[in-house]
C-alpha cells in the first residue's frame, strides 16, 4: 500500500541526515583530539575550530527544522518521539563537540612531553574509551537500540574509575603545576564526554519505543 | 476603470460560438408551445363551465330540490345532489383514508427490505387497484352489495372508497418514505418502540403531505360518476338516510340532466358541473395551503 | 489491562542528581484504573450483515466514567461495533451478533432482553444532527415522555437540566417553543446530546458527533464531554485523531483485514490501550502506520 505523507517523511529524513552528520563529526574529531593531545601536535586545532563553527550553525538550524515539523505536521507516535528526541540530544551533541575542541586546544609539545607514563597511559585509555562509547552511542541512534543505555552505563563506571585514577596520579605532584592544572581539566572533559554518551543512549531508548526496530 | 488603456485580457471568456444558444432557444420555444397547447383544453373547459353555469348558481340552486326536467333552469336546484355528494364523499373518505393510511404505514414502516410477504402483497394489490376502471369498481360493488342490500348512498360510498384507497395508500406511502431515516434512528435511540416512533415522529413529520394527498383523493372521488350509477340509483329527492334507500349525487345528476332533451335540465346540469368544479377546487387549494403551512412549520 | 509502564529512569551524570524521568511526556491526564468497573465486556464477537462478516473476533472492555475512542480507517467496522452496544444494528435486516457482549455483566443479546430497555440506558448521538421537527422543548421532553413522565413541572425541570448539561440553555432558554429546525449545526448537535441526556442514560454512544461541525462547535462539544464524563460512560467513534487524543482516556484501533484468496475483507481490533500509549508508543506496527498517517 502506498505510503502517504511523503513530504513529511522527507523532512524527517533530512533531520535524520543532519543528526547523523553531527554524530559523525563528533566521532572523528574526538579521535583527532586525543591524538593531538598525546602527540602534542596542535595542527588539528584549526580544523576542529572550523568544525565547531559548523556544529554551532547546525544546532539552531536543526532546532528550527524540528520545531517547524512539530508545528505543522501534528506528529504522533514514532514521529513525535523522533522529533522530541532530536531536540533533547542536540544540546548533548553540541556540548560534547565543544569538549572535544577544548581537549584539542590543550595539545602542546611542552604538555605532551611532561606527562608521566602512567598519566599518559590513563589518558590514552580514557581517549579510547570515550571514542568507543560515542561510537556505541552513534550505533544505538542509528539502530534505535534501546538496550545500549544499559551497557553504556557500565562503561561509564569504568570511565569514572579512570578519571579517579588520573586525578590521583595528578595529585601525586610528579608533574609541573601548569601541566597538572591542564590535565585536571582534560580528565574532566573526558569524563563528561562519557556522561553525555550515556545521556544520548538514554534518550534513544525512549525513541526506540516498544516495537522491534526495523530489520 | 480606465477602459481605453487597459490591456486585452489573456483569456477569452465569451461564449464559444456554437449551436448551443440556438438549440436552447428552439427548445424553450417548443416547451412554451407545448404548455400552451396543454392549457387550451383546460382553459376551454373552465371557461365553458363557468360561463354556462354561473348564471344559474345561487343559494337557492344549491339547496332547492330537483324539479322535473321540463321546468326551466331558474326553478329548483341541485340541493339533493349537493347533499348527496357531500354525504357520500364524506362517508367514502372516512372509510378509505384511515384504512389507506394504515396500509401505507404498514408498507413503509414494517414492510421495508422487501422481505415481508404481506407488505409485498398489499403493495402489489394497491398498484393493481389504481388501474381498475371506475365503472368496474361500481359493478363490483353492485354485484356484492347493491344486489343484496339495495341502492343506497352507502353502496356509492363503498365504490368511491375502493377508488380512493389505492390513491391514499400510494401517496401516503410516498410521504412517509420522504421522512428521513435519521429521525427514526433518533427516536429509536431514545428507547421508543416501532409503534411509538411511527406515531410520534414519522406521522407528525409526514402529516402535511399525507393530508394533501388524501384531499386530492377526495377531490377525485367527488367527481366520479360511473361507480355511482350502479350503486345509488340517481333519484331526485334528498335521502336523509345515507345508509339505505337510493339517493343522488352531483356527478350522477349531471349525467342524468345532460342527457335530457330539456333546456332547463341542461342548464341545471351546467350548474351542477360548476358546483362540482368549485368543490374540487376548494379541496385542491386546501391541500396546497396545508402542505405549505406544514412545510413552513417543519423549517 | 496492564498498568502504565514505568518511565525509564536514568541518573543524569551531569548533576549527579537523580533522574529527570526519561519518559517522553507528562503523566496521563487521568489515572486509568486497571480494575475499574467494566460497563461493557465484548468477548470474541463477530457481527454479520446477512452473509457478510463485517467484524471478526473483537474483544474489549469499556470502563465506567471513561471516554473510549474507536478509531480506524473506513470500513473497519468501528461504527458497526458501536451500534452493537445499544442494539441499533437490530434495525438492519439480516444483522446479527455472534459471541458474548455483556452490559454490566448481563448478556446484551440474551433471550428476553428488550432492545427498547437497552436503548433507554444506552443512548446514542449521531453524525449528522437529527433534531425532530418539533419545538426545542418537545425535542428534549420526547424521551422523558416515553418513560411516562407527564407532569409539566417535572418536564420543565428536566428540559432545563438537560439543556444546561448540553451547554445550550443560555442560548435557547427564551425560545423553548421555537422549532428545533431553526438551530445551527453546532446548536442542533448539542440539542441532540441534551435530548439523549434527558432520559438520564448510563452510557452515551457517539458516532462521529463533530464531523459535520466547525472547529468552534467541535470544541464546545468536546468541553461538554469532559464535563459530563463523571456521570456517564462515553464511547465515541471518530475519524479525527486529534479529537481522540483530546478527549479520550482509552483508544481502540480497528482496521481492515483482507483475505487475498477469498477476496473478502472484515474488520478487526488491532490494538486497545490507554490513549497516551496508543499515540505515543503503539505496540502494533499497523497502529503506528495508521496514527502517523502513513497508511490509511
Amino acid at each position: 500500500m502506498a505510503e502517504h505523507r511523503q513530504e513529511f517523511q522527507q523532512e524527517l529524513d533530512a533531520i535524520e541526515a543532519r543528526v547523523i552528520e553531527m554524530f559523525g563529526m563528533l566521532a572523528e574529531d574526538l579521535t583527532r583530539a586525543t591524538d593531538a593531545l598525546l602527540t602534542g601536535n596542535n595542527e588539528v586545532v584549526k580544523l576542529l575550530n572550523e568544525r565547531e563553527q559548523v556544529i554551532q550553525a547546525l544546532y539552531p538550524e536543526l532546532e528550527a527544522l524540528v520545531s517547524r515539523s512539530i508545528l505543522l505536521q501534528a506528529p504522533v507516535a514514532s514521529d513525535l518521539r523522533f522529533l522530541l528526541t532530536v531536540l533533547r540530544i542536540l544540546p548533548e551533541l553540541e556540548r560534547s563537540h565543544s569538549l572535544v575542541e577544548h581537549i584539542a586546544r590543550r595539545a602542546d609539545h611542552f604538555l605532551s612531553g611532561e606527562l608521566t607514563s602512567r598519566s599518559r597511559g590513563l589518558v590514552e585509555r580514557m581517549g579510547e574509551l570515550s571514542s568507543d562509547m560515542w561510537r556505541q552511542a552513534t550505533d544505538s541512534w542509528y539502530q534505535r537500540d534501546a538496550s545500549a543505555v544499559g551497557s553504556l552505563s557500565e562503561r561509564d563506571e569504568e570511565m569514572d574509575e579512570l578519571h579517579s585514577s588520573l586525578i590521583a596520579e595528578l595529585a601525586s605532584g610528579r608533574m609541573a603545576l601548569p601541566v597538572t592544572m591542564e590535565m585536571t581539566l582534560v580528565a574532566r572533559f573526558y569524563e563528561r564526554l562519557g556522561d553525555h554518551a550515556v545521556n544520548v543512549a538514554g534518550r534513544v531508548s525512549y525513541l526506540a519505543g516498544s516495537q522491534k526496530p526495523p530489520e | 476603470m480606465a477602459a481605453s488603456t487597459s490591456p486585452q485580457p489573456s483569456v477569452d471568456l465569451r461564449e464559444p460560438s456554437s449551436w448551443r444558444k440556438t438549440k436552447n432557444q428552439i427548445t424553450t420555444v417548443l416547451m412554451v408551445l407545448a404548455l400552451l397547447i396543454i392549457m387550451v383544453p383546460l382553459v376551454f373547459v373552465l371557461v365553458t363551465v363557468i360561463s354556462k353555469g354561473i348564471g344559474i348558481i345561487s343559494a337557492q340552486f344549491l339547496t332547492a330540490s330537483i324539479p322535473p326536467d321540463v321546468l326551466p333552469g331558474n326553478i329548483g336546484g341541485m340541493g339533493p345532489a349537493v347533499v348527496g355528494t357531500l354525504e357520500i364523499t364524506a362517508l367514502a373518505t372516512v372509510m378509505a383514508v384511515p384504512l389507506g393510511l394504515l396500509g401505507a404505514i404498514y408498507l413503509n414502516e414494517y414492510g421495508r427490505g422487501g422481505k415481508n410477504l404481506l407488505a409485498r402483497v398489499i403493495g402489489f394489490m394497491a398498484d393493481v387497484m389504481t388501474g381498475v376502471p371506475s365503472i368496474v369498481m361500481g359493478l363490483f360493488i353492485f354485484a356484492i352489495w347493491t344486489l343484496h342490500f339495495g341502492f343506497s348512498g352507502l353502496g356509492g360510498a363503498f365504490a368511491l372508497a375502493c377508488l380512493m384507497l389505492p390513491l391514499v395508500i400510494r401517496s401516503s406511502q410516498e410521504m412517509l418514505s420522504l421522512v428521513p431515516d435519521a429521525l427514526r434512528e433518533g427516536s429509536y435511540a431514545l428507547g421508543a418502540s416501532r409503534a411509538r416512533v411511527t406515531v410520534t415522529v414519522v406521522l407528525p413529520t409526514a402529516i402535511g403531505g399525507i393530508v394533501s394527498g388524501a384531499l386530492l383523493a377526495v377531490a377525485r372521488a367527488a367527481g366520479e360518476t360511473a361507480p355511482l350509477l350502479f350503486t345509488i340509483l340517481t333519484v331526485t329527492t334528498t335521502n336523509k338516510n345515507v345508509f339505505s334507500g337510493p339517493t343522488t349525487a352531483l356527478p350522477a345528476q349531471i349525467f342524468a340532466n345532460a342527457t335530457s332533451p330539456y333546456n332547463g335540465a341542461q342548464a341545471r346540469a351546467w350548474g351542477a358541473a360548476l358546483t362540482l368544479i368549485v368543490i374540487a377546487f376548494v379541496l385542491l387549494v386546501g391541500a396546497r395551503i396545508i402542505t405549505a403551512r406544514f412545510t413552513r412549520v417543519g423549517r | 489491562m496492564e498498568p502504565q509502564p514505568e518511565p525509564n529512569v536514568v541518573t543524569d551524570r551531569h548533576t549527579e542528581a537523580p533522574a529527570r524521568p526519561q519518559a517522553g511526556l507528562a503523566p496521563p491526564r487521568q489515572e486509568l484504573s486497571p480494575t475499574g468497573t467494566h460497563v461493557f465486556d465484548a468477548n470474541g464477537i463477530s457481527i454479520y450483515y446477512s452473509a457478510f462478516r463485517a467484524v471478526t473476533d473483537v474483544s474489549f472492555s469499556i470502563h465506567e466514567n471513561e471516554i473510549t475512542a474507536f478509531i480506524g480507517p473506513s470500513g473497519c467496522g468501528k461504527t458497526t461495533v458501536l451500534r452493537s452496544l445499544n442494539r441499533m444494528n437490530d434495525l438492519i435486516a439480516g444483522a446479527r451478533v455472534e459471541g458474548d457482549v455483556r452490559y454490566r455483566d448481563a448478556p446484551l443479546y440474551g433471550p428476553g432482553v428488550s432492545p427498547i430497555a437497552v436503548r433507554r440506558r444506552i443512548g446514542m448521538v449521531f453524525q449528522k444532527p437529527n433534531p425532530f421537527p418539533k419545538s426545542i422543548y418537545d425535542n428534549i421532553a420526547y424521551g422523558p415522555r416515553i418513560n411516562g413522565i407527564r407532569n409539566k413541572g417535572k418536564l420543565d425541570e428536566i428540559v432545563e437540566r438537560s439543556l444546561q448539561q448540553g451547554a445550550l440553555w443560555d442560548e435557547v432558554k427564551n425560545r423553548l417553543k421555537a422549532s428545533a429546525m431553526g438551530l445551527s449545526g453546532g446548536q442542533a448537535q448539542r440539542l441532540c446530546i441534551a435530548r439523549t441526556l434527558a432520559v438520564e442514560p448510563d452510557v452515551v454512544l457517539m458516532d462521529e458527533p463533530c464531523s459535520a461541525l466547525d472547529p468552534i462547535a467541535t470544541s464546545a462539544i468536546e468541553d461538554l464531554m469532559h464535563e459530563i464524563k463523571s456521570r456517564y460512560t462515553i464511547v465515541i467513534v471518530t475519524h479525527n485523531m486529534q479529537q481522540a487524543t483530546r478527549v479520550s482516556d482509552r483508544t481502540a484501533f480497528f482496521s481492515v483485514l483482507r483475505n487475498e484468496e477469498s477476496d473478502t475483507r472484515t474488520g478487526v481490533l488491532v490494538e486497545y490501550g490507554p490513549t497516551q500509549q496508543i499515540f505515543e508508543d503503539p505496540h502494533d506496527s499497523r497502529t503506528q502506520a495508521y496514527v502517523t498517517g502513513r497508511v490509511g
